[in-house]
């Protein structure tokens, strides 16, 4: 795909080009393309933060959906559209728009289909992985039944709409954390995250938002290594589904999709039945929670700049790209990364 | 029908031209008569050229219909409901997912039909209420055969253009919220706020105030939850279905189009009825209307050409505000149109 400036375009399309756009810009979507000028300052992540989802029936599931851990997944055009900035315009492909995204969507109605199975009544979907901006799930495609929480920015990203209602939280298609050998493995925005000195992934974050509601993590899948640094983090208690083997940053021998399907069906039914049985507990740490982190080497040091200027977080800079923060409110932590990724996806 | 007792003001006519655009000749209507009972969409054009403008048909119950994008369940990002064709560079502001967002639109629209169908209407209307495509979102072969589709663009009521007195109910459905509020893709035509006699109007109260002069109630919106909590506080009473929450201007967590879809067709099933039990009032303010407004503050440096406006004797009250009277709504969408043309 060739890019082109927005300015050359404007002045390469004739003139009822122009004015078409202009109205369609103007008319209907205007501020949607104009992005931070026409958002009201006063609304942002304040008011959409403390907005609850609608009850809903029986036991609830929330599911977070990633995908550089699903069945198969091994590189980056895979599971991502181009649209994520300038950096990844080039980094997708056809297996990304017409093959991975049905898969991924075919993974979480398994899930679902599971988890129904064993009793629950109402599933949450929340898009976890950043490729369309947090939008890969086919809504055309999904269970009907589920609630699908998509789009970007969402004020605590991957588990935008979890609180205390839901009786389980699950993870699939996850990757492991930056720095270890698991397939395209990394960290949010990260080269490395600690909370009280442990190191967390993005599993292990999230995992902590929730305990703090008193949701346990009864399911989590992805790679070997995914699994395996899970469970260390959180403690044993949650079933671990090994969808491939990690021979590489960008390899591994895989199970089929189809393979991965039914061990995920299975997975989420006994997880379900397991939770209401109270055999996982919420993963929690000790307050006050002394949050450091290291953004990521590779990027230029105008996205270090922007998070320094982050406010509202107490942050202090420990040198050009490390951060500390103390807090006793896990929410913030998650606050924190819709912040950073506000930064860094650009 | 108020407008009418002082004869067809400029917009009626412009209304009534356009729809005769839209519909075939009264010749080609008309002109094979065993083909025209043979085929009711032939049947159900011709019955609405003939009634068009001239009052109540008495006969059949008639829905219009009023589809946007923004408010349809999923969509959160722009590129999701441009087309591309709105611009040369085709890639710049679409998605592959624009092409699946239609085809639900033209579905949303048809679980309406079957709806309000099962209730007992008889014509439907469906305008294009999204200028996605040049406001050619719905693909007509994907559109149920009963409807008539107003499509393309410019047109000169724009989201409501071919409404009129004979119409029994007006449906909005995948509306987005209004301009400043905490809505996904909420915005309001050109404007930062419109108000009409004080009370903020949005995208579907703004027409809902132009169909209550015709005598036309508002009897179902569908959108995300802010519009609908919004558009209830603007004009009252009507069945709603709420497709999204809104997490941001560009997050949601939304229900999936297949549990829409059953929503709306039970939903404009109770909108046909409850709007024969006379439950739903027509949107009316108190006349003359007092109309102010504030262009949006992007818009700031076209604000002269705005002040040079002569048809709407307006008023200026600040450096992007304005105001105005009239006894007529249509005035209002017009003004909606000549702002767009104006800014740019």
């Amino acid at each position: 795909m060739r890019f082109i400036p927005p300015a050359a375009r404007w002045l390469l399309m004739g003139p009822r080009r122009q004015l078409a756009l202009a109205l369609a810009l103007a008319a209907l979507l205007p501020a949607g393309l104009k992005g931070q000028e026409a958002r009201p300052a006063s609304r942002d992540a304040g008011d959409f933060a403390s907005k609850k989802l609608p009850p809903g029936k029986g036991f609830r599931v929330f599911l977070v959906a990633d995908m550089e851990g699903m069945a198969s997944a091994v590189d980056t055009h895979e599971v991502i559209a181009g649209v994520e900035g300038e950096r990844y315009r080039s980094l997708t492909s056809s297996d990304y728009w017409d093959r991975f995204r049905s898969l991924l969507t075919k993974e979480v109605n398994a899930a679902i289909a599971g988890a129904r199975e064993g009793g629950a009544g109402s599933f949450v979907v929340n898009e976890g992985h950043g490729g369309n901006l947090f939008a890969n799930v086919l809504p055309w495609e999904l269970d009907p039944d589920a609630i699908l929480v998509r789009g970007w920015p969402k004020p605590i990203v991957m588990i935008t709409g979890l609180d205390e209602s839901f009786g389980t939280l699950m993870f699939t298609g996850a990757h492991a954390n930056a720095g270890s050998p698991g397939v395209m493995a990394h960290n949010f925005a990260f080269d490395d995250f600690t909370v009280n000195g442990k190191k967390l992934n993005e599993v292990g974050i999230n995992a902590l938002i929730a305990g703090e509601m008193g949701v346990s993590v009864s399911l989590v899948s992805g790679d070997d290594v995914l699994v395996a640094e899970t469970r260390e983090m959180l403690g044993s208690g949650f079933i671990g589904v090994v969808v491939k083997k990690a021979i590489g940053r960008n390899a591994a021998i895989t199970w089929s999709p189809a393979r991965v399907r039914s061990l995920i069906e299975e997975a989420a039914k006994d997880a379900v039945r397991r939770e209401r049985k109270g055999e996982f507990a919420p993963f929690l740490m000790e307050k006050p929670y002394q949050v450091a982190f290291t953004l990521r080497a590779t990027y230029p040091p105008e996205y270090a700049e922007g998070v320094a200027g982050l406010e509202g977080f107490g942050l202090e800079r420990k040198s050009d790209r490390s951060f500390v923060l103390t807090t006793t409110d896990a929410k913030l932590i998650g606050h924190l990364l819709d912040a950073v990724e506000e930064v860094v996806l650009k | 029908m108020t407008s009418m007792t002082s004869g067809p003001s400029p917009g009626m006519v412009a209304a009534l031209a356009a729809l005769a655009l839209l519909l075939p000749s009264s010749s080609a209507a008309q002109g094979d008569s065993a083909g025209r009972d043979a085929d009711p969409g032939r049947a159900a054009l011709a019955e609405l050229q003939s009634d068009a403008g001239t009052g109540r048909a008495g006969k059949g119950f008639r829905v219009f219909i009023v589809p946007d994008m923004e408010g349809a369940p999923g969509t959160v990002f722009s590129r999701e409901v441009l087309s591309g064709a709105e611009a040369d560079c085709e890639t710049c502001f679409t998605s592959p997912d624009y092409e699946h967002y239609r085809r639900l639109m033209a579905e949303d629209v048809n679980a309406v039909i079957e709806g309000a169908s099962a209730a007992g209407a008889t014509a439907f209307t469906v305008n294009e209420g999204h200028g996605g495509n040049d406001f050619a979102n719905i693909q007509p072969f994907a559109l149920d055969p009963r409807a008539t589709l107003v499509r393309g663009w410019p047109k000169p009521l724009v989201m409501i253009t071919g409404l009129d007195a004979t119409y029994d109910t007006v449906i909005f459905i995948g509306a987005h919220a209004n301009a400043g509020s905490p809505g996904v893709m909420a915005h309001n035509f050109a404007v930062d706020s419109l108000t009409v006699n004080g009370v903020a109007l949005n995208e579907v109260g703004l027409n809902a105030l132009v169909a209550g002069e015709m005598g036309v109630s508002v009897s179902l919106v569908s959108g995300d939850d802010v519009l609908v909590e919004e558009t209830h506080e603007m004009i009252g009473q009507f069945e709603e279905v709420v497709t999204k929450i809104a997490y941001g201007r560009n997050a949601a967590a939304t229900y999936t189009p297949a549990r829409v879809r059953e929503w709306l067709r039970s939903a404009a099933r109770r909108a046909v009825e409850g709007e024969r039990k006379g439950a739903y009032r027509p949107f009316t303010l108190e006349k003359p209307y007092r109309v102010a407004f504030t262009l949006r503050k992007s818009f700031a440096d076209k604000a002269e050409e705005v002040a040079a406006l002569s048809r709407y004797r307006l008023e200026r009250t600040g450096a992007i505000s304005f105001r105005f009277e009239t006894q007529e709504a249509v005035e209002l969408g017009h003004l909606m149109n000549d702002l767009e043309l104006i800014v740019f």
